[in-house]
C-alpha cells in the first residue's frame, strides 16, 4: 500500500516531468536551442520527485513500526543490524517505487516517438535512480534515528505532540544546500556567470529551502494539529460528541508530523508542478514535410521576379510537390535573437499548413516574452517588426509581410517554403533541387523539417496543470486519510466501547482530515510562492534569465499564474474534503473488541522487518 | 411481554446458550460455549477461572463489545443483539462501564480528559462532587493533567476505573480491576465497587484472579474451559482457594 502510493506519486511526477521538460530541445538539429541549464533542471525536478516519494515511504509507516523498532532495540538489536535490515527493505521499496516510475515514463517515452528519445531514457534512468537511493537512504535513516535514545524515550515520543523545534530546520537547510550545490557550481562555470552568481545560488538556495522549512514546521504545527480543534470549536462552539472528539485531541494528535510532512511537500511539489506547467510549455508534435531555401542564378544574383516565379511554376509542376510559399532571407536581431532565417508570410503560411502556421506563430508570443522582440536584418536592411521562429527550423515569420516590403523596395523574396503534397515522400529536397538544376538555379542552404514540435503556451496546459496538481495532491491524501482510518483502529475501538456512535467517529474522522489537509494545502502553496518569489528575487539580483528551478519561462511576478492556482487550489479544498468523507465511512462498525485487537496480518513492518 | 420485562428486572444481566468460537476446523478454540447466566442486580458477582479459561471474552460478551457466535444477552431488561448504531452507543455509554484488562486509555489525552470522556461522548454533565470523590477514593489526584504513557501500570489501573465509573452506570464490567494494584489500592478500590452496589444498587461484573478480591463480591461465578464450572454464594477467601482447587481438580 504505501509503496504503491510512493510508486503512484513517482509516476506521476515522472508524467508531469515528461510532458513539462524540453529534454527534446537537447537533441534538436540547431545546435543554438539546446539548453545549457537542463543538468540543473533535472536536479530540480529530482528533487521532488525524490522527497515526495522518499517521505511517501517514510510518512506512511504505520505508527507500531517506532514502537517495534523501539522494542528490538530493547531486546539487544545493534544498529549496524538494524540498519541493515533497513537497508534491505530499503532496496525492496526503492526498486519497487523506481519500477512504477519507470514502466509508465517508458510508455510515455516510447508512445511519443520524438527525436531525441535518447535524451529522455538516460533522463528516466537518472531519475529512477537517484529515486531509488532517496527510498534506501530515507530507510536506513529512519530504522536509526529513534535508537540513539533510550527505548522508553522512543516509545513516548511515538504518542507525544511534537513542539516546533527550530533544530528540524537543519534538514530543510542541508537539502536546499545539496540542491542548489550543482546548479551553483554550472553557474560559476558556465558563460556569462561568475563564482559571485554561483555563491549568491547557493545562499539563496539554502536559505529558501530553511525558510521553507520554517513555514513547514510551524505550519504542522498550527495548522495540521490546531486547525481541526479550532474547526470543531468554531462548528460546534465545543459541544456534542464530535466537537469532543476533535477539541480534546483524542485523535487529533495522531501522527501529525509524518502526515503534515508528506501532505506539505506533496502540495509544494504539486505548486511547483503546477506553475511549471502553467508557465511553461506542452508540446504537441505533428508531421510535416516541408523544404526551404534560397534560390540564386548561376552567375551569384538573387533570383527574383520572372526568375523565381517560373522556378515556382516549374515546381508546381510536380505531383511530389504540395503548397509553396515565397520567403525572405534574413539574420535576426536584438535581444538574444540570432541566427540566419527564411522569413514567411502569415498568412501565406497559414493558408498552406494552418497548423504549422499556429506553431509559428505561437512562438511569436515566447521571443517577445524571453527575448523581448526581436528585429529582422535582411542583408543590412533592419526592419522592426515582431517575428518568430521555430526552433530549430530556421524559418521566421512576419508579423506583417507587407510591411517588411514595403519598407524597403529592394528586399525581394528570393527564397521558397516548398511543402510536400504527402508527409511521408522523402525525396522532396531531392526533387527540388533537380528542377533548380533543370532552370540552371540554386537552390541553397535547403532546411528541411519532417516533423513541427508545437511548443504551446500557457493557456492551452492549464487543464493538464490543474490534473497533475490534483493527481500531486489527491493521491497521497488518499493514502494518509486511509492509513489514519487504519491506524486508528484501537483508538475507534475504544472510543465506541465508551459510547461513541459509528456516525460520531466518521463525522470525527471526516473533519479532521479535511481540516488537516486544508491547512496542508495552504501552508503548502504559501511555501511554494515562497519558493518561487525567492527565485523571482534571486533572478532579479543575478540579472539572469536562467530557468534553473525548471519552472519554466517565468522570472517576472506576473509569470505566477494566480488565477490558475486560485482555480488549483479551490479544486484541492473541495476534492480533499470529497476524499475524507469518503475515507472517514470506511470507519468500520466492527465490534470495540475487533477493533482493539491488534492489526491482522498484512499492515505488518514485522512482517517485512524479517 | 410485560411479565417477561418484569422477570428480567431483577437481573442485571442475562445470558442464554451464549457461545464464541475463535478460529476455525482443527484450530478452534471455543472461548465460550453455551454459557446460561443469571446476574442478579445489585450484588457484586466475581468470575474466576484458570488463565485462557474465558473470562476476558465472556465479559466482553456481556458487556456488548463483542459479538457472539451464538446466543442472547440482556442487559437489564435490554437485549442486545439487533440494536442500531445509536441504541448500541447509548447503551455503553450510559448504562455499562468497562474497565479493559489492559485499560485501553487513549495515549493522546490527559488522565482527567480520558476520565471525563464518557461524559463528553454521551452529552452528559459532568457532577463535579462525584469527580472529586472518585479521585480521592482511587488516589489520582495528582496524574490528573498526566498522558498515560507517563503514569505506572497501576495509576493507568485507576484511571480506567475511573472512567468507568463516572458516568455512574447500572452495571459495572471489570476485567481484572485490581490486578495492577498494591493490597492497599485494591481494598480501596474493592470496598468502592461494594459499596457502589450496595448504596447505588449498581451491579459489578469483575474477572479477577484473587480469592481475596473475589470475596468482596456477594457472588463468585467459577468459569473453566469457556463454561460455568460453579457458583460460589458469600464467598470468603478460603471457600473460594477451596472452590478453585475443586475445579482444578475436576480439569485434571
Ligand atoms: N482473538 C483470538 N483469536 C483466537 N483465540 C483467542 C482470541 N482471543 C482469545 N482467544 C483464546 O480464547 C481463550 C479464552 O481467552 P480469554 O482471553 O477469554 O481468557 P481469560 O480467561 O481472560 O484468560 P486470562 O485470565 O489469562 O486473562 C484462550 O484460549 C485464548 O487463547
Ligand atoms: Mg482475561
Amino acid at each position: 500500500m504505501r509503496w504503491l502510493g510512493s510508486g503512484l506519486i513517482g509516476s506521476v511526477g515522472a508524467a508531469v516531468l515528461l510532458s513539462t521538460h524540453p529534454w527534446y530541445l537537447d537533441t534538436v538539429a540547431d545546435g543554438t536551442t539546446s539548453r545549457m541549464s537542463s543538468m540543473t533542471v533535472i536536479l530540480a525536478w529530482f528533487f521532488i520527485l525524490a522527497t515526495i516519494s522518499g517521505t511517501v515511504v517514510i510518512g506512511l509507516e504505520p505508527e507500531s513500526a517506532i514502537e517495534v523498532r523501539a522494542t528490538r532495540a530493547a531486546l539487544g538489536e545493534s544498529n549496524r543490524r538494524a540498519g541493515i535490515a533497513a537497508a534491505r527493505r530499503g532496496a525492496a521499496a526503492g526498486a519497487i517505487v523506481s519500477a512504477i516510475l519507470i514502466v509508465p515514463s517508458s510508455v510515455a517515452v516510447l508512445l511519443s516517438s520524438r527525436r531525441g528519445s535518447g535524451g529522455a531514457w538516460g533522463w528516466i534512468a537518472l531519475v529512477a535512480g537517484l529515486v531509488f537511493l532517496s527510498i534506501l537512504v530515507s530507510h536506513v535513516v529512519a530504522a536509526n534515528a529513534p535508537k540513539r535514545e533510550p527505548v522508553t524515550e522512543a516509545l513516548r515520543h511515538s504518542h507525544e505532540t511534537r513542539p516546533f523545534r527550530i533544530r528540524a530546520i537543519r534538514w530543510y537547510v542541508l537539502i536546499g544546500f545539496v540542491v542548489s550545490l550543482p546548479s551553483a557550481i554550472v553557474r560559476a562555470v558556465s558563460d556569462g556567470g561568475s563564482i559571485w552568481s554561483g555563491a549568491l545560488l547557493l545562499v539563496v538556495g539554502t536559505a529558501s529551502a530553511g525558510l521553507v522549512g520554517v513555514l513547514i514546521e510551524w505550519g504542522i504545527r498550527w495548522g495540521i494539529d490546531l486547525a481541526p480543534v479550532a474547526m470543531a470549536r468554531l462548528a460546534r462552539r465545543g459541544r456534542g460528541p464530535v466537537a469532543t472528539l476533535l477539541a480534546d485531541e483524542a485523535l487529533a494528535r495522531r501522527r501529525p508530523r509524518g502526515a503534515g510532512i508528506l501532505t506539505a511537500i506533496a502540495v509544494i511539489a504539486a505548486l511547483i508542478a503546477g506553475t511549471a506547467l502553467v508557465s511553461s510549455r506542452s508540446i504537441d508534435g505533428r508531421e510535416i514535410n516541408i523544404v526551404i531555401g534560397d534560390v540564386w542564378r548561376d552567375g551569384g544574383e538573387p533570383c527574383v521576379g520572372s526568375c523565381i516565379e517560373e522556378f515556382r511554376q516549374t515546381l508546381a509542376d510536380e505531383p511530389i510537390v504540395g503548397a509553396i510559399v515565397p520567403a525572405i532571407t534574413g539574420r535576426l536581431v536584438g535581444g538574444d535573437c540570432v541566427g540566419e532565417v527564411y522569413a514567411v508570410d502569415p498568412a501565406l503560411a497559414g493558408a498552406a499548413d494552418p497548423v504549422f502556421a499556429r506553431v509559428l506563430r505561437s512562438e511569436l508570443d515566447t521571443i517577445e516574452t524571453e527575448h523581448g522582440t526581436c528585429g529582422l536584418d535582411f542583408d543590412g536592411n533592419w526592419i522592426d517588426a515582431p517575428v518568430a521562429y521555430s526552433p530549430g527550423s530556421g524559418i521566421v515569420l512576419i508579423a506583417d509581410a507587407n510591411t517588411v516590403t514595403a519598407q524597403d523596395d529592394t528586399l525581394v523574396p528570393n527564397a521558397l517554403l516548398v511543402y510536400a503534397a504527402d508527409p511521408n515522400e522523402q525525396s522532396l529536397d531531392i526533387v527540388v533541387d533537380t528542377v533548380a538544376e533543370r532552370l540552371g538555379l540554386e537552390y541553397v542552404a535547403p532546411v528541411s523539417m519532417t516533423r513541427v514540435e508545437n511548443v504551446v503556451d500557457g493557456g492551452m496546459s492549464v487543464p493538464l496543470a490543474l490534473t497533475a496538481f490534483a493527481l500531486l495532491l489527491i493521491v497521497p491524501l488518499a493514502a494518509l486519510v486511509v492509513a489514519g482510518v487504519a491506524e486508528r483502529r484501537r483508538d475507534h475501538g475504544t472510543l465506541a466501547a465508551l459510547g461513541a456512535t459509528t456516525s460520531t467517529l466518521r463525522t470525527a474522522m471526516a473533519i479532521e482530515s479535511t481540516f488537516r489537509a486544508w491547512a496542508a494545502v495552504i501552508v503548502g502553496m504559501l511555501a511554494g510562492l515562497l519558493v518561487r518569489l525567492v527565485v523571482i528575487g534571486y533572478s532579479a539580483i543575478a540579472g539572469s534569465s536562467d530557468d534553473s528551478i525548471g519552472t519554466g519561462s517565468g522570472d517576472h511576478l506576473d509569470s505566477i499564474p494566480w488565477s490558475a492556482l486560485g482555480i488549483a487550489a479551490a479544486a484541492a479544498l473541495g476534492a480533499i474534503a470529497l476524499i475524507s468523507a469518503i475515507a472517514a465511512a470506511s470507519i468500520s462498525r466492527a465490534t470495540p473488541v475487533e477493533a482493539l485487537r491488534p492489526e491482522p496480518a498484512g499492515s505488518g513492518t514485522e512482517r517485512r522487518s524479517r | 411481554m410485560k411479565k417477561k420485562a418484569a422477570e428480567a428486572a431483577a437481573l442485571a444481566v442475562k445470558a442464554r446458550g451464549l457461545t464464541k468460537i475463535y478460529g476455525e476446523g482443527e484450530a478452534a478454540v471455543t472461548a465460550v460455549g453455551h454459557v446460561d447466566l443469571d446476574i442478579p442486580q445489585g450484588i457484586l458477582t466475581a468470575v474466576m477461572g484458570p488463565s485462557g479459561s474465558g473470562k476476558t471474552t465472556l465479559v466482553h460478551l456481556l458487556a456488548g463489545l463483542d459479538k457472539a457466535d451464538a446466543g442472547e444477552v440482556w442487559i437489564r431488561d435490554q437485549k442486545l443483539t439487533g440494536l442500531g448504531d445509536r441504541e448500541t452507543a447509548h447503551l455503553r455509554g450510559r448504562i455499562i462501564g468497562f474497565v479493559f484488562q489492559g485499560f485501553n486509555l487513549l495515549q493522546t489525552m490527559s488522565a482527567r480528559d480520558n476520565i471525563l470522556l464518557p461524559l463528553r461522548l454521551n452529552g452528559v454533565p459532568r457532577d463535579d462532587a462525584w469527580f472529586d470523590e472518585l479521585i480521592s477514593m482511587l488516589g489520582i489526584g495528582r496524574e490528573l493533567s498526566r498522558r498515560p504513557y507517563e503514569m505506572s501500570g497501576g495509576q493507568q489501573q485507576r484511571i480506567a476505573i475511573a472512567r468507568a465509573l463516572i458516568t455512574k452506570p447500572h452495571v459495572v464490567f471489570a476485567d481484572e480491576p485490581t490486578g495492577n494494584l498494591d493490597t492497599h489500592a485494591s481494598a480501596e478500590v474493592l470496598s468502592h465497587l461494594r459499596q457502589a452496589c450496595r448504596e447505588l444498587g449498581q451491579s459489578v461484573v469483575m474477572v479477577t484472579h484473587s480469592p481475596i478480591a473475589a470475596s468482596y463480591g456477594s457472588n463468585v461465578i467459577l468459569f473453566a474451559d469457556g463454561k460455568v464450572a460453579g457458583h460460589i454464594t458469600n464467598p470468603t477467601p478460603d471457600s473460594v482457594l477451596a472452590g478453585l482447587d475443586a475445579l482444578a481438580g475436576v480439569e485434571r
